[in-house]
């Protein structure tokens, strides 16, 4: 009997450290860091017979040094096989609310590729993006809404730091679960 | 003077001769009989029963050690003796004489074999489950058994033992294999049951004896325990995409169980209702539907009144409609409940029922935007929630 309560107790301690459970995963560092970390090995990409090496993570965090791309870069990142993703590229760096919940500075985004452009017959695919598979905002002033997205993107500008970042959704749609680091990178 | 008494002593014997012959003829004489009784294994037969008939008398003698010789008063107006010999257990043999003028049957051997023995056993259920104290009646001739069936004990051994439970068993004997017993069954809430067998068609097997249930419960069922789970049939309102269950814990006492009044029961209910509600929205351009499942949960608990359209005694489909007001934990609205439902008693105490009650409440429901940067964004908004539900229950009657 004795043990019997001791697992409803236990059963009762787990259910209700479920948030407890989730916050052990919570990495601040990620664009979003309740989410699970979406990785970015090292790749290399090919820009009008110049080769590129992208370092991805390994130079997150190291001071002074990040990637330097071209204005049109290829981004390449773990697929994650979840069914609604995004990647972006910022002009500064991702702002978390204080609920690790939204992005609040999502007027920063200069570039967009989403899972959902996959029915554009493009060749990017979630895990391996062109740039000029994305979208480019309409009006660069105006408020972000992804319906604002619809222009070929421009080059992004020379000699700027730029950030990009991925983060995916479950099929409900409710909360980011999965997000990569905001990697900084210079464009040449 | 020798002579004289000579001739007095021949003439008092020639007196007496005359008188007894002349009382003979007037009353009759003795029959003298001899003999033995064997079984079949050649033994002679302790304490026998032997039945004398002749046309002027009938005489039963009780034969001990296998030989008897018996003395049987006879009139001149007896031709015949018939002699039945009887044993219980053994069946029964008779022997007719015409009777000889000496007077003396001799050499009478008389072999009894044994009489037709059944040991009559059974079990008697109800559809599997075997049944004691019900009340057997075994009938043959004029010999009457009365026995309850079994139930399970606590054996020698301290175990408790249901081995014998619901039979019955009746060691029988009859002279005549076609005769019949009647084998008669009762228990209350039972229909009672008769079986007519021959002694000759018993072959020795245990009887399978089903009792079926009577149409009316014994008992008047006063206190309901009720049980009631089931998903919802139809949301009336809410969404296509609308699931949820319902759980009913509830007890009713009827008013009275003599008059009109036995037809209504009151009590309380407590239950619980949840709701699953689907929405759905764009996340992103081009891409599916992302769609978040919602589950509401809301408790009730209030009086109960019901009335028994069907006469609750009633074993099978008594049928009832009534209301739950029940108080809602999470609002505090009261809310109507309304259910028509039947009842099928599987045992004297125990039943199920089926029953359609309507419920509509208010219910906040979570709604979602999507959101590109982030998490979906929510509101609330407040949706009447009606539903009909098909409750399948399991009732405990006492």
């Amino acid at each position: 009997m004795v043990k019997k309560i001791q697992f409803l107790l236990l059963a009762l301690l787990l259910v209700s450290c479920e948030d407890q459970i989730l916050i052990q995963f919570l990495d601040p560092d990620l664009i979003f860091p309740r989410a699970i970390k979406i990785d970015v090995d090292p790749y290399q990409y090919t820009h009008n017979g110049d080769s590129i090496v992208v370092f991805g993570d390994s130079l997150f965090n190291v001071d002074s040094i990040c990637d330097t791309l071209t204005n049109e870069p290829f981004l390449k990142w773990d697929p994650t096989n979840a069914p609604f993703v995004v990647a972006a590229i910022f002009k500064n760096p991702p702002v978390i609310s204080a609920d690790n919940m939204n992005i609040l500075n999502p007027g920063d985004i200069t570039w967009i590729w989403h899972s959902g452009l996959e029915a554009d017959d493009i060749e990017s695919r979630e895990g391996e993006v062109f740039y000029s598979d994305g979208k480019y905002p309409d009006d660069e002033n105006a408020d972000f809404f992804i319906e604002n997205f619809k222009a070929i993107p421009k080059p992004l500008n020379s000699n700027t730091v730029y950030y990009w970042g991925i983060w995916g959704w479950n099929s409900e749609g409710r909360e980011v679960n999965y997000a990569s680091y905001p990697l900084k990178f210079f464009v040449k | 003077m020798k002579n004289f008494q000579h001739n007095i002593l021949a003439v008092f014997l020639l007196t007496v001769s005359l008188l007894c012959t002349a009382n003979t003829f007037a009353s009759g004489d003795t029959l003298i009989v001899k003999g033995r009784i064997m079984n079949i294994q050649n033994q002679p037969i302790d304490t026998a029963q032997v039945k004398i008939t002749t046309n002027t008398l009938i005489k039963q003698y009780e034969i001990h050690n296998g030989n008897f010789s018996l003395a049987v008063p006879v009139s001149l107006a007896d031709q015949e003796i018939t002699m039945e010999f009887m044993k219980s257990g053994l069946r029964t043999h008779t022997i007719t004489h015409s009777i000889p003028a000496g007077r003396l049957l001799e050499d009478i051997n008389v072999r009894l074999y044994p009489g037709y023995r059944i040991l009559l056993k059974g079990r008697v259920r109800v559809g599997n489950m075997p049944l004691e104290d019900v009340n057997v009646t075994i009938k043959h001739e004029d010999q009457v058994y009365n026995q309850k069936t079994l139930g399970c004990y606590y054996d020698s051994e301290d175990y408790w033992n249901c081995l014998y439970l619901g039979m019955f068993k009746a060691d029988i004997t009859t002279q005549n294999p076609n005769d019949s017993i009647k084998v008669f069954f009762s228990k209350s809430g039972y229909n009672p049951l008769l079986k007519t067998l021959k002694f000759a068609e018993y072959d020795g097997d245990l009887m399978d004896i089903r009792l079926n249930y009577a149409q009316y419960i014994p008992d008047f069922p006063r206190h309901n325990l009720n049980l009631k789970l089931v998903p919802p049939l139809k949301p009336l309102h809410i969404g296509a995409d609308y699931k949820g269950w319902f759980l009913s814990m509830s007890y009713l006492q009827h008013i009275s169980s003599v008059n009109f009044f036995r037809r209504f029961s009151i009590g309380a209910e407590l239950s619980v209702s949840t709701s699953e509600y689907s929405d759905k929205f764009n996340l992103l351009p081009n891409e599916n539907d992302a769609i978040i499942d919602s589950f509401y949960i809301d408790g009730y608990a209030g009086p109960t009144l019901k009335f028994w359209i069907i006469e609750p005694q009633n074993r099978m489909f008594s049928t009832y409609i009534g209301n739950t007001l029940g108080f809602s934990f999470k609002t505090g609205d009261l809310v109507n409940q309304p259910y028509i439902g039947t009842r099928y008693f599987l045992d004297l105490s125990k039943a199920i029922s089926l029953e359609l009650r309507y419920l509509s409440h208010q219910i906040e429901i979570t709604e979602f935007k999507g959101n590109v940067s982030g998490s979906a964004i929510r509101s609330t908004k407040s949706v009447l929630n009606e539903k009909i539900m098909v409750n399948l229950g399991v009732q405990v009657i006492f």
